[in-house]
């Protein structure tokens, strides 16, 4: 996958330039509720519900302040991606211990054929530490775009 | 939002999950992200506690058309069934109206709901 490609998933108003919540629960329920008012979804209940059932089997605080929560579900037309900071970072129970900051939510439907070649790709993109502590200087989506598209 | 619509959305969600989390291409993207994800029965008993309170002849058809198709709800996008792909009544084109009621597709017979 292209970076072009990556960047074709993320939008505008799927950018959430600070996070209020400050617990775990808060995060998944505010970033679900966004993407009903977005209305990408029909009911973020679903989404939060299945997303706290993922999480369940193990925290997807992937380390280094990231976190990419994910699920499939029928609740969504494609896939979709909410780009979500908190500055001050929480704890996920990520792999190391540390606070997360940079938050990636990733749903998808059941048979999208993207959404592992999308992970894999975003984990590649956040596993570059200049990368990550660029992202956490963004203020908007421009400049969010602009970032990952700079990526070689 | 019908509550009963509602369950089935999950259930399905949940069995899908509990399918993929035994996939290997799933094992081979989450060792990627450094992530490991511990035994499912957790999902099992979510969806079992799930299942529970869905009424039975609903529940019964769930599992026929699990059966036949592999799927029992079927997303609606722009009022067409995502199960076969017929156009639904226009009266039902607003996603509030169709997902107000526990509602089949008349040419499949999937639960619809309108995403």
């Amino acid at each position: 996958m292209k970076q072009s490609k990556l960047l074709s998933y993320f939008h505008e108003d799927l950018f959430i330039p600070e996070l209020r919540a400050s617990s775990k629960d808060g995060i998944l329920k505010e970033m679900a509720a966004w993407l009903e008012s977005s209305k990408k979804v029909y009911k973020a209940s679903i989404i939060y519900d299945l997303l706290k059932k993922r999480e369940g089997l193990g925290s997807t605080g992937i380390g280094g302040g990231v976190a990419i929560p994910h699920c499939r579900s029928i609740a969504v037309e494609k896939l979709i991606v909410l780009f979500a900071i908190k500055s001050k970072g929480i704890d996920f129970k990520s792999t190391d211990k540390k606070p997360v900051k940079l938050f990636f939510m990733v749903v998808a439907p059941p048979h999208d054929v993207h959404y592992l070649v999308f992970l894999g790709k975003l984990v590649e993109l956040l596993t570059d530490r200049k990368i990550k502590k660029m992202l956490l200087k963004i203020k908007s989506f421009e400049e969010f775009k602009n970032l990952v598209s700079e990526v070689k | 939002m019908n509550k009963i619509l509602q369950k089935l959305v999950m259930l399905q969600d949940l069995d899908y999950m509990i399918v993929e989390v035994k996939s290997k291409d799933v094992k081979i993207v989450q060792k990627k992200m450094g992530l490991k994800i511990k035994g499912d029965e957790k999902l099992h008993d979510a969806r079992n506690a799930l299942e529970q309170t869905i009424p039975p002849k609903v529940l019964s058809k769930y599992y026929k058309l699990m059966e036949r198709f592999g799927r029992a709800v079927a997303p609606v996008v722009d009022n067409k069934c995502m199960g076969c792909y017929v156009t639904l009544p226009k009266r039902l084109a607003i996603r509030e109206l169709g997902n107000r009621e526990l509602r089949n597709c008349e040419r499949c017979g999937m639960f619809l709901y309108w995403v």
